[in-house]
């Protein structure tokens, strides 16, 4: 994977591999109304595209289940995936690698020192530090010293999928490894994070292609691309005109549910969940989960997993696990009004006697 | 009732149509605004030759408001079908110098529709460097053949 | 943990517990304080002058005929209000399953659209109640901290809530954060404030009406 002679341009691989022009072209014109980007930023892409030298990408994979890689390998057409790894010299990915156990960590060492300072990194998976990071090891190295050594050379890192991103369900209650995201780990280093679990396969390659041509592109407040996280699932869903007049479907199975009225009720976190869903949709864009009927999770947030109560629970509800201290609030109230009232009525009468025994002294007087 | 989808939701498509010659009879607002814009760009292609695009699935478009689109655009005399890692469709409307421009991946999924304004969308055009390459490539066949190789 | 679950967990929890203690104790103990002790003889039964008691905290709440044309504007104004409050309260479908998540009842719900309109109108009639408690030098002069505190914290929620709706001014989760923050305030402030009025207004004045008409001296 490393030895081979390395191809400096995107274009040199590119005319190399037989990619016409026009296959470009349309790859950029796709990319950028993807994007959101105004048409004319499509030349600009194919431009930069051809000239740009074709970064390094090392791929470490950490606390996570391999659906982000799925995802990413299965983008929407097989064609568009190889323009990435056209674009991009994936020199390390102990998942797709054909080297294995001492050779793969050579290879590692390898692209650092050959690309030190320009490589950029792919990450998913959380990272726990528990017990001194035990619960994660590649070839007798901790997940977080792997991670920490490969990023001081990176130029950037961007976080495939929720667990990278967030820390995902490692982090999830009771998170007994201690898992954290790489944004708590490395913080030096320009860190895009393409959240989801798993993240929508064009949304990840459309990340790395705005990187390699136009930079680190914008970001939300939780190193998001704004292009895909800037609306919620709530703000382009379909079900909108029934969240707005009011029509929810309260099972599964009822009414509401065959005509395909809103899922606020069955627990749906769309309007808190920002992701490309609802526009981009899933599996060549047949559909989203919300189009088959299920509520948004929220897979794409920070603490998905722990911090709505549950999927189920709609997001007006309170999110209280027993209403039993406010019945003991509500009976020591009561309490105290007792209290209060028999003390009132105490002074009442202490002072009714005082003012008899004044009216008896004057009397005497 | 079965499962509703977006498209059945009743839209009501409000305007006058004899301003804009529409042979459906309806126009919203937003169409007579990029109607407004494309002729703008018309203008200007005309008098600078600059090319311009709009991005049609970045306007916010029910269905039924890209179809009186069309409509009003009406067809022009050419059309193009590449097959270019998947279909693309390049139609020219009925006024000269618009394009409505479809990209597909060779799924069939829709992966940009756009309305480019110029004389002849740049996907279609021969490039130099391709001119020169192609040259090449058919020079060194000749050599093989001169030197007593086949050409293929 | 974010602004919105702390506004919906432990923020909301407080002041639950806060809002039940204290009413709780401001209703009990009013209840059993000790009532003046009566002298005369009573001119009416009890059953009478419960009755009659009724009669009063319906009558009191009506305006009186003669001042109609001083009081009606500000009654109207302060009886529209609340309508449309309870209204956004009560029939907000969001706010329904909020009151399922806590008691389990729930009812029919009116449509979002139609809820907001009623949320602006009353956000307009709040500001007109805050105008004319400042416009009118009496009723200026009779208010006190509690009474623009009282109007502050409700209509921060309805503020709030509306920019909830409209996704106005920050992102949502945010808007809502802040919404449920300004109802846990509220609920927080009621027990001790003017707001109690809600539990105190009518029985206070029935119990006025059922002592006049043991009296003899309904009205
Ligand atoms: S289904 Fe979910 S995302 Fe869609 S309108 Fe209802 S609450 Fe919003
Ligand atoms: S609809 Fe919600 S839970 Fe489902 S994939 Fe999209 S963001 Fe994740």
């Amino acid at each position: 994977m490393t030895t081979a002679k390395r191809l400096e341009t995107i274009e040199d691989v590119l005319t190399a591999n037989g990619v016409s022009r026009r296959t470009f072209l349309k790859f950029c014109i796709s990319t950028a109304s993807f994007m959101a980007l105004a048409p004319s930023m499509s030349t600009v892409i194919a431009k930069e595209l051809l000239k740009a030298r074709r970064p390094s990408v090392i791929y470490l994979s950490f606390q996570e289940c391999t659906g982000c890689l799925e995802s990413l390998t299965r983008s929407y057409t097989p064609s568009v995936e190889n323009m990435i790894f056209n674009m991009v010299s994936l020199d390390y990915d102990d998942t797709l690698m054909a080297a294995a156990g001492k050779q793969s960590e050579e290879a590692l060492d390898t692209v650092i020192k050959e690309n030190y300072g320009h490589y950029m990194m792919v990450v998913d998976g959380a990272v726990p530090l528990g017990n001194g990071g035990v619960y994660n090891t590649q070839g007798g190295k901790s997940a977080v010293q792997i991670l920490t050594d490969s990023a001081k050379g990176a130029a950037a890192i961007v976080c495939v999928g929720t667990c990278s991103s967030f820390g995902g369900i490692p982090l999830a209650h009771p998170n007994p490894t201690g898992a954290v995201p790489v944004s708590d780990i490395i913080t030096d280093k320009p860190i895009i994070n393409v959240s989801g679990c798993p993240p929508i396969p064009a949304v990840i390659t459309s990340t790395l292609v705005h990187y390699v041509t136009l930079g680190v592109p914008a970001l939300d407040a939780h190193h998001r691309p704004l292009a895909f996280f800037g609306n919620t699932i709530h703000d382009r869903c379909y079900r909108r005109p029934f969240f707005d007049e009011g029509k929810f479907a309260k099972t599964f199975d009822d009414e509401g549910a065959r005509n395909g009225w809103c899922l606020y009720e069955l627990g749906c976190k769309g309007p808190t969940t920002y992701n490309a869903c609802a526009t981009t949709k899933w599996n060549e864009g047949t559909s989203f989960p919300i189009e088959s009927g299920h509520p948004c999770l929220g897979c794409s947030e920070p603490n998905f997993w722990d911090r709505n109560g549950s999927f189920y629970a709609p997001l007006a509800a309170g999110l209280i696990s027993s209403v039993a201290p406010i019945g003991e609030a509500a009976g020591a109230g009561a309490a105290a009004g007792v209290g209060t009232a028999a003390l009132s009525r105490l002074r009442n009468r202490a002072k009714v006697r005082q003012r008899a025994t004044e009216k008896q002294t004057s009397k005497e007087e | 009732m079965i499962a509703r989808r977006l498209s059945d939701i009743p839209v009501k498509v409000e305007g006058d149509a004899s301003k804009t010659g529409s042979t459906t009879g309806t126009v919203g607002g937003g169409l007579i605004a990029i109607l407004r814009e494309i002729t703008e760009m018309l203008e200007r292609l005309a008098r600078y030759d600059e090319s311009a695009a709009i991005d049609l699935r970045s306007l916010p478009f029910s269905p039924s408001d890209y179809q009186s689109l069309r409509e009003s655009l009406g067809t022009g005399e050419v059309e193009i079908t590449l097959n270019v890692d998947g279909i693309s469709r390049v139609r020219e409307t009925g006024f000269a110098g618009v394009w409505w421009v479809e990209h597909r991946s060779p799924d069939d999924e829709l992966l940009a529709v756009l309305l480019e304004i110029t004389n002849i969308p740049e996907i279609v055009v021969t490039n130099r460097d391709e001119v020169a390459r192609s040259a090449n490539r058919l020079r060194d066949r000749l050599s093989i053949h001169t030197a007593g190789g086949n050409i293929q | 943990m974010e602004l919105l679950e702390f506004a919906r967990g432990p923020a909301l929890k407080v002041a639950l517990v806060v809002f039940c203690f204290g009413v709780l104790w401001r209703l009990v103990g009013t209840v059993l304080l000790r009532f003046h002790p009566h002298l005369s003889v009573p001119r009416n039964g009890f059953f009478k002058s419960f009755m009659l008691g009724l009669a009063v905290a319906g009558s009191r709440s009506w305006p009186y005929r003669r001042f109609i044309v001083r009081t009606g504007y500000g009654e109207a104004l302060g009886y529209s209000y609340h309508i449309g409050l309870f209204l956004v309260i009560l029939f907000f479908a969001p706010h329904v399953l909020f009151i399922k998540s806590l008691f389990g009842v729930s009812w029919a719900t009116l449509p979002s659209s139609i809820v907001t309109i009623i949320a602006v109108v009353t956000f307009t009639l709040l500001l007109a109640v805050l105008f004319r408690r400042l416009a009118y030098s009496v009723l200026r002069k009779l208010s006190n901290f509690d009474d623009y505190f009282s109007w502050f914290v409700t209509t921060l929620v309805i503020v709030t809530g509306l920019m909830a709706t409209a996704h106005f001014g920050a992102r949502y989760e945010t808007l809502m954060a802040w919404h449920i923050l300004s109802f846990d305030l509220l609920l927080i402030w009621f027990p001790f404030g003017k707001l109690m009025h809600a539990f105190y207004i009518f029985p206070s004045r029935m119990i006025n009406g059922y002592f006049l008409a043991r009296k003899g001296a309904p009205s």
